[in-house]
């Protein structure tokens, strides 16, 4: 035990012992590291390389919808039925038209709904709708129904015209 | 292997001029302390206090007398061993290797029975050891052949032969004193080898990583605008996709009804009375004097209806009929 070279040894061998425990890096988690590093700069390189136009990014499908920042509900409904007034002139005969009930969703968008109800001769249905899809909004048809009149030449038609009106993003 | 420990002083290969060989017969296969050894063999040295090198085969011992007090190296092989493990696998002979001075060694059914060596200049007549040994052939190698029969039993050395040979006593003590004193200093080097190594490699990992860093900070700061456009089109497309699902699943009416219509031709005597359509479903009233399955096979043909059915047919007073159609649509 008074042997210099073996008490050296213990020193050392205690040493590397405290140095495995205590001091030792993590090799492991520093390479786990580099190669999270190197993937995520070949991502961005890859990104940059692209060179995206942010502006082209945007999608054109806001003026499928009436925005809440233009119109509120009464004003998007007055718009919608002066469009589907404006589309039947001179095509149809409107008969009938009843707003629905203020909707309660809690969507992204309104449905802003419109009973209508037409005279019209066929041909004319079909160009009242091509009119009212002229318009940049979207109106969606549901629940058409169609009947022939007992001595007339016009066709009885009811639907529910729907629109949306887009939320502005809070 | 056994030339690295050449190379590095670790074993030495005695000379057959340095040493004296004696060969013992043992009653049976057993292994003996140098002590035993040294106290039965000893009388059998030309030199007072030889270093005594031994290897048992099955029930022979060979014994190696070197005079000398010991050697440094932990292996220490005689030269006729190594020429004799070249040799054991061909015939029984006398084999002389032309060398200053002259090798002898005498095989004998793969047994080494003499080594030895003899002066250039003596008179050496092989006829008397094939009388002793009663062997009859004798094979005489060059300088050239003995250099690269040492060097090929230098290559081929089989690890329980060189453990025979060790000068390690692996008694307690004599082990630990071993450990201490030779293994010491090459164990610390290791250790500070090992310290450096792992913490210099950690360092210049680390240092990467710091580069890496900054070089990602640069790019996604450039990337920042793209990406935040990016993920707000990914949410509008989100969006939207849903709300196409939601809200536009159903065919649009005015489409059947444009489809609807050409079902009638202007050769059919047949008007339509009236078309209803509610969510996924149509009824389709139609006058007419045909028979109804001709309008349900063409109305069967509009990819988009799922079931048609008639639901009633009324008859007229002018003979003519209603035909009421109910038809499914496909979800889009």
């Amino acid at each position: 035990m008074q042997n210099p070279k073996f008490l050296f040894l213990l020193l050392s061998f205690v040493l590397l012992v405290n140095y495995i425990n205590y001091m030792l890096p993590n090799r492991d988690r520093l390479n786990r590291e580099k190669e999270l590093l190197e993937r995520k700069i070949a991502k961005e390189h890859k990104l940059n390389a692209q060179h995206i136009d942010s502006k082209k990014l945007i999608l054109p499908y806001k003026k499928y919808f009436f925005d809440e920042k233009k119109y509120n509900y009464s004003q998007a409904m007055g718009k919608f039925q002066e469009i589907i007034t404006k589309s039947a002139q001179k095509q149809c005969k409107i008969t009938s038209l009843k707003w629905a009930p203020v909707p309660t969703s809690q969507d992204w968008y309104d449905r802003l709904k419109i009973n209508l109800s037409l005279e019209c001769k066929p041909k004319n249905m079909f160009l009242f709708i091509n009119k009212l899809r002229e318009n940049p909004e979207l109106f969606y048809v549901q629940n058409l129904k169609l009947f022939h009149q007992r001595n007339k030449t016009e066709l009885r038609v009811n639907m529910q015209l729907v629109a949306y009106r887009k939320h502005h993003e809070k | 292997m056994f030339e690295l420990l050449l190379k590095y002083k670790i074993a030495r290969v005695v000379p057959m001029q340095d040493s004296f060989f004696y060969i013992s017969k043992l009653p049976k296969s057993m292994k003996f302390s140098q002590e035993i050894i040294t106290l039965n063999y000893e009388k059998f040295s030309p030199f007072p206090n030889p270093f005594i090198i031994t290897y048992i085969q099955e029930k022979e011992l060979y014994a190696w007398f070197v005079k000398t007090k010991g050697f440094d190296e932990l292996f220490v092989i005689p030269e006729a061993f190594l020429l004799y493990d070249t040799l054991k696998k061909e015939q029984d002979g006398i084999y002389i290797f032309d060398t200053k001075p002259k090798k002898i060694l005498i095989i004998k059914n793969a047994k080494l029975l003499a080594s030895f060596t003899t002066d250039q200049n003596s008179t050496f007549s092989s006829a008397i050891l094939k009388d002793e040994y009663q062997i009859d052939s004798s094979f005489v190698y060059s300088q050239e052949e003995f250099t690269r029969r040492l060097s090929l039993a230098t290559k081929q050395l089989s690890f329980q032969d060189l453990y025979q040979f060790t000068k390690i006593s692996f008694k307690k003590k004599d082990f630990f004193k071993f450990f201490i004193e030779k293994l010491s200093y090459p164990l610390i080097s290791l250790f500070a080898i090992y310290i450096f190594i792992t913490y210099l490699q950690a360092y210049l990992i680390e240092q990467k990583i710091e580069n890496l860093t900054q070089k990602y900070q640069e790019l996604k700061s450039k990337n920042t605008t793209v990406k935040q456009a990016i993920k707000k089109h990914n949410k509008a497309v989100k969006l939207y996709e849903e709300f196409v699902v939601k809200e536009l699943h159903s065919e649009d009416p005015y489409k059947c009804v444009y489809d609807m219509y050409s079902v009638i031709t202007q050769k059919d005597k047949a008007t339509i009375n009236s078309i209803d359509i509610t969510n996924n479903s149509i009824r389709l009233s139609i006058n007419t004097h045909d028979d109804a399955i001709k309008y349900l096979k063409r109305l069967n043909k509009i990819k988009y209806f799922k079931n048609v059915v008639i639901q009633n047919t009324h008859r007229k007073r002018d003979g003519s009929k209603i035909i009421t159609f109910f038809i499914y649509m496909k979800e889009n």
